[in-house]
């Protein structure tokens, strides 16, 4: 029986590194034979100190592959994540503001140093360790030969926030309080209970003189979103103070003087910080 | 350059006196003897007991004339040159031009002449780098260069210096080499095997048959950073950190040998933070640090200056601005690192991290990155004045153009 399972779980291990499209060389380089294989058991011996943003928004493995020609080299990272909302997620989190790559058609951000691209499940980061400009080319070459291996379909967001106003370079996905971290500090640890499954979606608003920050999530039902307002009012940061309480709404004042308010509707909550005077009333 | 002459904070360019006093009074209130944790990693429940530490030990030893914040309290020197970065690589003669007019703007005389404010015969001096991110956003040589001329000059001799930093790998990788700077040591606290943390090779480079690890001779166990919290039980763990369990010791490198530093972090970003001046050393300076950063993260770079092995060696803090990062630090990402050309000077670490850490949120919210500026990401800074390590006040700081 323990054979069976060792066996089984070897030929798992195969399939799903199968599974991850390996870089072909272009012409004079050589590509390692085997990658370098990173599980969330030892993804932070990799990324020092930023492992935990991939955990959690849903990271499964990453391979590393190494190319050289001669002492030039490139190094291929990709991270395969749970699903093509993560894989979005880690590159909006990695790449944006983008600034697309001319020449590829896929999804892209970088420059002579880094590329970043976007494909189906996978962020796929291509890193020219000595910013060399003549390895743009290679990298590009190498960026296109993976994203051919890669079905994909277009990344949506998995919860719709309004379009009118928006800074669409703003918009970031967040699935707990380390992706919630560099946006506003609403209280203590996963406060939006997110538990690294739950989606929001955080984007830059303006229109005419105001501006604000507004993070929606989808909780799948009304009841769940009112419970997460009350237990959103309940643990709120001692640094905003309450200024106003209903049922479905609640508006706070921040260290800095301006205002929050969060509300429900339906089965999303929806939050907007960094107003400058008092929401209206709802 | 600009040249000679103090200038207020309001007209040096970049800052503005009225909003570095909001962003401190935006923490006003809070603190101050109970320094908050970085919370937003923290999954305890609110209101729960902060991890205690040893920092009463270190606030009990006497202080002496090297103390910080030194002989220049709130006082920071800033020196912008153009030309200091030419095709993505200094200039050492414009750098070291930077230095010295730092170095005159911040002690009102020549580097020459203010030597003897910094410095002693018979003093052996480490000069802390930070290699992370080599060669894109790490210590400048040419910055350690300037300084090295400038101890020579004063008589302090090669071989009583020291370029130093935790990693010894890490050193090496950013430039740091016997051939490049010969006669004066380079040295690191510990070593750590990437190979084997990558679980490309075994563990027999860095761990010992008894199973201890390499490096434990490099620490000193009798001066430490006690911490009521341990990091996971592994040799993943042991192999970056050396030690495991609640106390993390200071370098011997620090307690025996250094008489006098010299510090010179980068210009860059961690997280909604900086990872500077007093970064550099709170974590560059023990071992057993992985254990620290969710419960207690930016107060360890308070109390671990307030250690008296750098409380009373520190003389001069240099923050090298000449590449410098505003997003995805402390690692590099090419993409937000930019040439600055900028140097910072201060004898006070508390000073200079407070002003570089409102340029730093000011080049962010001026590149569109969104900065969430809770205090609770300078209460340290507040938390050093209360211990009388620096000057972070922004009423009582002043900026001078070197």
């Amino acid at each position: 029986m323990r054979g069976s399972l060792a066996a089984l779980a070897l030929l798992l291990t195969a399939a799903a590194s199968a599974a991850v499209p390996a870089p072909h060389a272009p012409a004079g380089w050589r590509a390692a034979a085997k990658p370098e294989v990173y599980t969330a058991n030892n993804l932070y011996g990799y990324i020092d100190g930023g492992a935990e943003l991939f955990l959690e928004l849903g990271f499964k493995d990453l391979h590393v592959y190494r190319l050289t020609h001669g002492t030039r080299e490139l190094g291929v990272e990709m991270y395969r994540m749970s699903d093509s909302e993560a894989a979005l997620a880690i590159y909006l989190a990695k790449c944006a503001p983008e600034t697309p790559v001319a020449g590829l058609s896929s999804r892209s951000s970088g420059d002579r140093f880094q590329l970043g691209i976007l494909r189906g499940r996978f962020f796929i980061m291509i890193n020219n360790f000595e910013g060399d400009e003549s390895l743009l080319a290679p990298m590009k070459q190498v960026a296109r030969d993976l994203a051919g291996q890669i079905h994909s379909a277009p990344h949506a967001l998995p919860v719709p926030v309004p379009e009118h106003g928006l800074l669409s370079s703003s918009v970031r996905l967040v699935r707990g309080p380390f992706g919630l971290q560099p946006v506003y500090t609403l209280g203590d640890g996963d406060v939006l209970g997110l538990d690294g499954k739950r989606w929001a979606v955080v984007a830059d608003y303006r229109d005419g003189k105001k501006s604000w920050t507004l993070i929606k999530v989808d909780y799948g039902d009304p009841a769940a979103a009112s419970a997460a307002l009350t237990y959103l009012a309940g643990h709120l940061d001692s640094q905003l103070k309450v200024i106003g309480r209903q049922p479905k709404r609640l508006v706070f004042r921040d260290y800095a003087g301006q205002f929050g308010e969060v509300s429900t509707a339906g089965s999303f909550l929806n939050i907007r910080v960094h107003l400058a005077g008092p929401p209206d009333k709802g | 350059m600009t040249r000679g002459g103090y200038q207020s904070i309001d007209v040096l360019p970049g800052l503005d006196r009225r909003e570095l006093i909001k962003l401190s009074a935006a923490g006003a209130g809070l603190l101050l003897g109970v320094p908050s944790v970085w919370a937003a990693q923290d999954e305890k429940a609110a209101g729960s007991a902060r991890v205690k530490t040893n920092i009463g030990d270190a606030l009990e030893a006497s202080r002496c004339r090297w103390s910080i914040p030194g002989p220049f309290p709130g006082r920071v020197a800033r020196v912008t040159d153009p030309r200091a970065m030419k095709a993505g690589r200094p200039d050492a003669a414009v750098v070291r031009e930077m230095f010295r007019a730092g170095l005159t703007g911040l002690a009102g005389r020549k580097p020459e002449a203010a030597f003897p404010l910094f410095f002693e015969k018979g003093d052996v001096v480490g000069i802390k780098v930070n290699p992370v991110g080599a060669g894109l956003i790490s210590t400048r040589l040419e910055v350690v260069d300037a300084v090295i001329e400038w101890l020579e000059r004063g008589g302090i001799p090669r071989k009583n210096i020291v370029i130093w930093d935790r990693f010894d790998y890490m050193l090496t990788d950013a430039g740091f080499t016997p051939g490049r700077f010969p006669g004066v040591g380079i040295e690191g606290l510990q070593t750590m095997d990437e190979a084997a943390a990558e679980g490309k090779r075994d563990n027999s480079r860095w761990l010992r048959p008894d199973g201890h690890h390499v490096s434990e001779a490099g620490f000193d166990r009798e001066t430490y950073y006690f911490a009521d919290v341990e990091g996971p039980p592994d040799k993943a763990y042991l192999n970056q950190q050396v030690f495991n369990g609640k106390y993390s010791y200071f370098g011997k490198l620090l307690t025996k040998r250094l008489t006098k530093i010299v510090n010179i972090p980068v210009f860059k970003n961690t997280g909604n933070g900086i990872s500077m001046a007093t970064k550099n050393l709170g974590y560059g300076a023990i071992c057993n640090t992985g254990r620290l950063h969710k419960p207690l993260f930016f107060d360890v770079c308070t109390e671990v200056l307030a250690f008296p092995c750098i409380r009373d060696r520190l003389v001069l803090n240099i923050t090298d601005g000449l590449r410098a990062q505003y997003e995805g630090g402390p690692m590099p990402v090419a993409k937000f690192a930019w040439e600055y050309n900028t140097l910072f000077l201060a004898t006070d670490p508390f000073a200079l991290d407070t002003i570089c850490h409102y340029l730093m949120v000011k080049e962010r919210k001026a590149r569109g990155v969104r900065v969430n500026e809770h205090p609770r990401y300078t209460e340290y800074l507040r938390y050093a004045a209360e211990l009388k390590l620096g000057t972070t006040d922004p009423k009582e700081i002043t900026v001078v153009a070197g």
